[in-house]
């Protein structure tokens, strides 16, 4: 594999695909509860958070140039690393699927409400087909150069909600348990779990001469600006919709901003909030795509993919159509499988691998210790 | 929709015919995902009003619920 994404595309990719989420999923999954609970979620998440990126360090460090297959290889042997592999494989076409109704009802619940969802879906194939043929390299790159624009109109959103905020809308006082804020944070978790996807590209990273500190340095910058960004855009949101009405709205922080005007001049600029979410969701689309195929590509040990494109297009195409028909279905989906899902492949069997990591680790420095102490005899 | 996809298959087929006939493995690749697409794509023109396989879960899930319930 040639060596061909930097460092700060990756974690750039991760911001710029975690937009979508932040701006409908979660402020909506949150508003469960209130501004607090979610602001005490958000510090829950941190417990899960900060592992995962310690994880990605090690095996970073660890494992450099290695693709996560190789690891699984390096740690399980072949034929173990293949069926993790089908099960990561599978996991990413659902993924992939609720990734394409998503992207669709965002825009059907904003500006195209009377549009089929299969002319949604054929455009975005289209679209990724292109981008493939172009080759991940350009993905990369575009995620690297759209997510700053994408920020700074972000921020002037929030910036020009501030006049309109309801403080007595935010100041309220916690009410959920213990166990529920888990729950919330659950939610957080599952999608900050992009992150171990970087995992997935560790091959084609160019620059692992330098890892180390150049890692911890942008995973920290990035979990930082992924919770500041989540923090403002709920705050923001429960302050101007309320709490209650944001749960009953899937994309929340668009409806949120249909009523902001910068210094009473310009207004109904909330339709940039779709292109931002259009932007989001193709590179989503695109990352998960290309995860699904290295999936297959390891699986079934083939080197070149461009034949299986087409193919691979259709399928999702009808998965996603026989997987779920209706809005609710798509929520469910999500709500109840998907976000456990994601935490066991995401947290749970990474988890597991540095478990297994230090283990043989130990192993080898005592075998190690053992063959010194025979050679000294 | 169905019919343009499988000529886009067959196009598709035709097209890396010479890459796919040399290696067995891709051939076998190509067949797979492109019939469980045909496949999919059959259940769900056949069947286009008909409960999605979430809310076929869930209806069962509710069933078992209510019969739990009783």
């Amino acid at each position: 594999m040639k060596k061909v994404i930097t460092f700060r595309q990756l974690f750039y990719m991760f911001l710029a695909i975690s937009i979508t989420p932040i701006l409908t999923l979660i402020p909506a999954d949150l508003a469960v509860g209130n501004s607090s609970s979610a602001g005490i979620s958000v510090i829950l998440s941190l417990v899960a958070l900060i592992p995962l990126a310690l994880l990605i360090v090690v095996f970073m460090k660890a494992y450099p140039h290695y693709n996560f297959y190789e690891i699984l290889v390096e740690l399980f042997g072949r034929a173990v690393a293949k069926v993790l592999i089908a099960f990561y494989g599978i996991w990413s076409f659902v993924v992939l699927s609720t990734k394409v109704w998503q992207y669709t009802l965002n825009l059907q619940s904003s500006i195209m409400s009377n549009t089929r969802e299969q002319v949604f879906f054929v455009t975005m194939m289209i679209l990724v087909l292109y981008a493939f043929l172009r080759g991940i390299k350009t993905i990369f790159r575009f995620a690297e150069f759209v997510l700053v624009p994408m920020l700074i109109i972000l921020f002037i959103y929030i910036l020009s909600a501030i006049p309109n905020i309801r403080l007595d809308y935010i100041k309220v006082a916690n009410t959920l348990t213990f166990s529920e804020l888990c729950g919330q944070a659950g939610y957080i978790i599952a999608a900050a779990g992009n992150l171990f996807l970087i995992l997935i590209y560790g091959d084609s990273v160019k620059d692992h001469s330098k890892s180390g500190k150049l890692i911890a340095r942008f995973l920290i910058a990035t979990i930082a600006l992924f919770l500041v960004l989540l923090i403002l855009v709920t705050v923001v949101t429960f302050s101007l919709v309320g709490n209650n009405a944001s749960a009953m709205i899937s994309t929340p922080f668009y409806v949120a901003m249909k009523g902001i005007s910068v210094l009473n001049i310009l207004e109904h600029f909330e339709a940039i909030l779709i292109i931002i979410m259009f932007l989001s969701d193709f590179l989503g689309i695109c990352l998960y795509a290309s995860i699904s195929m290295r999936c297959i590509k390891w699986a079934c040990s083939v080197r070149k993919m461009k034949f299986l494109y087409i193919p691979f297009a259709v399928f999702i195409y009808y998965l996603a159509l026989v997987l779920c028909r209706t809005q609710f279905d798509v929520e469910y989906l999500y709500n109840t499988i998907l976000v456990k899902w994601n935490l066991i492949m995401q947290y749970v069997i990474p988890f597991a691998l540095i478990i297994v990591h230090y283990s043989k680790i130990g192993v080898t420095s005592t075998r190690m210790q053992r063959v010194e102490v025979k050679s000294k005899q | 929709m169905l019919y343009i996809f499988v000529i886009i298959i067959i196009a598709a087929l035709i097209r890396k015919g010479k890459e796919l006939v040399n290696d067995k493995k891709k051939l076998y690749l190509f067949l797979v995902f492109s019939l469980a697409a045909i496949a999919l794509g059959i259940y769900y023109t056949g069947n286009p009003y008909g409960n999605s396989v979430m809310e076929s879960y869930t209806l069962s899930h509710r069933i078992v619920e209510g019969r739990s319930c009783l």
